[in-house]
């Protein structure tokens, strides 16, 4: 029977369980907000909300509601983040998210690899991280920071400029687009068949077989087994 | 209903501001009535959100050449109203006069009017927004908006949009013959594409646009980019979803193939 390597520790793990639902709340809690399209989940909420708190207005009931549940979850991600992040920033180095090389022609070589392996099927050597979800990973980083500023100038905006609070709704916005953009991306390969071992490795076991990764995952083997890690 | 119009000509405007105290003393007398705050207490506080008309009052030039100017900031009841668009919870509304009206009771208070008024109007206070409401309540009962009533030398007038733009223009024509200064009717015409014609125009000596803060093109650029990143997300994400289910459909095809070829095992 093949060994189990331990591809993603608990930190990582706990983190990324409860960013899904802390994300799916703070998604739906900010698309009415951003576009009138999704009003529909202000009513839905609203109208048992104005019911319990007799209020008039469904929407404006849905809308505050949503708005604390918009602020809760954004609160209780930034409490979340705190160990992920001392735990990424003594590692930060190391992360996977880094190229393995740089430069224009390794990222269009990333490009082809992916492209052999997602569209022909044929057999490719990744590191962990192909360059697709290395580049998704870097976007993720920084609109999710750039979320989390704008997010909290736009809480304390009576603290700042009018000018600058402006700046951070549009900022706020934009980079929840790109976010959001990724996150579709991110949603469809996640649960696509050729990623199930991915999968199941970030939701149950934590762990990859030593030959799927041989096979699959070729650099991050060579890698591991260079630091004596298998 | 017709479009109610406002006008305010900055010649005969004697600076005794009492438009400006005619509004305030308005919005305490609505205060009064439609929350039942006794007067005492409406006039023991400065209530400044309450005050829908401020001068913004600015020096120009040195002496013996110095002059002064008194710019109005105030809501402009845009014909395309940038606030009135991103209010999320619809409590911006448009009145049969075309007035722009944030109704209290609707608002929750989340700067978003403000954040997309390229004149800077709205004023956030205890979860509220407040801003000019066109005096619409006395306008629909036959009564003139309080500052327009307060004006004593015709500085300001109001009524229909024909009526005003009649007088406006006429008296821009006048002026410009007396005075060899170009005399223009801001927001008669379409500003530009954000905010359209506004209800609230300003009769001013063009050389004097700047002066009394009338933008020629009241936008505000990083709003403008939301706006457009929406549509591209929007678009994006349909072409994602739509490339995920294509990816999807061609990828079980390709594996199906590679498995009757004996390629791969299925599992």
């Amino acid at each position: 029977m093949s060994k189990k390597i331990v591809v993603y520790n608990n930190v990582e793990r706990f983190f990324h369980y409860h960013l899904v639902h802390l994300v799916a709340f703070l998604t739906i809690s900010g698309l009415p907000v951003l576009s009138h399209t999704f009003d529909f989940i202000a009513y839905g909420l609203g109208i048992p909300v104005a019911a319990l708190t007799n209020s008039q207005n469904i929407l404006s009931a849905g809308m505050s509601a949503l708005r604390f549940i918009h602020y809760s979850s954004a609160f209780l991600l930034t409490l979340l983040s705190v160990p992920f992040v001392f735990m990424i920033v003594r590692k930060i180095a190391h992360l996977s998210m880094w190229p393995d090389r740089w430069g224009v022609q390794a990222t269009i070589d990333g490009f082809k690899e992916m492209w052999k392996f997602y569209i022909k099927q044929e057999h490719v050597r990744f590191g962990k991280m192909n360059a697709g979800q290395k580049l998704f990973a870097q976007i993720v980083v920084i609109t999710m920071i750039v979320l989390a500023i704008s997010g909290y100038m736009l809480i304390f905006r009576e603290s700042i400029s009018s000018d600058l609070a402006t700046y951070a709704r549009a900022a706020h916005a934009i980079s929840f687009i790109i976010f959001g953009m990724m996150l579709i991306i991110h949603l469809y390969l996640a649960v696509h068949p050729t990623n199930k071992n991915s999968y199941d490795a970030m939701f149950h076991t934590g762990t990859m077989d030593e030959d799927f990764i041989k096979e699959h995952h070729g650099i991050y083997y060579d890698k591991l087994k260079k630091e004596n890690k298998i | 209903m017709s479009v109610n119009m406002k006008c305010y000509d900055t010649t005969p405007c004697i600076r005794c501001f009492a438009c400006m105290v005619g509004c305030s003393v308005e919005n305490r007398l609505r205060l009064q009535r439609e929350s039942h705050i006794g007067i005492e207490k409406s006039v023991q506080n400065r209530l400044t959100y309450l005050s829908h008309l401020s001068p913004q009052r600015r020096e120009f030039g040195s002496f013996p050449n110095a002059r002064q100017v008194t710019a109005f900031h105030h809501c402009n009841h845009c014909e395309d109203a940038p606030c009135l668009e991103i209010c999320p919870v619809d409590a911006i509304i448009r009145r049969d006069g075309k007035e722009v009206v944030v109704v209290q009771e609707t608002c929750i208070g989340c700067s978003s009017c403000l954040d997309a008024c390229p004149f800077d109007v709205p004023v956030i206070k205890d979860g509220k927004s407040y801003k000019c409401h066109g005096c619409y309540d006395r306008v629909e009962n036959g009564l003139k908006q309080s500052c327009v009533s307060a004006c004593p030398s015709s500085a300001m007038f109001s009524g229909t949009k024909e009526e005003v733009l009649k007088e406006a223009y006429k008296r821009a024509k006048l002026y410009t013959e007396k005075t060899g200064k170009e005399h223009v009717v801001y927001g008669a015409d379409e500003v530009n594409s954000t905010v359209g014609e506004l209800r609230w125009v300003t009769i001013v000596p063009k050389e004097d646009l700047e002066a009394y803060k009338l933008d020629t093109n009241p936008k505000k650029l990083v709003m403008s980019a939301r706006e457009a990143v929406k549509v591209v997300g929007s678009v994006g994400s349909v072409a994602i979803v739509a490339g995920s289910i294509g990816h999807l459909i061609y990828w079980l095809g390709k594996r199906k193939e590679k498995i009757s070829k004996g390629e791969v095992e299925e599992k």
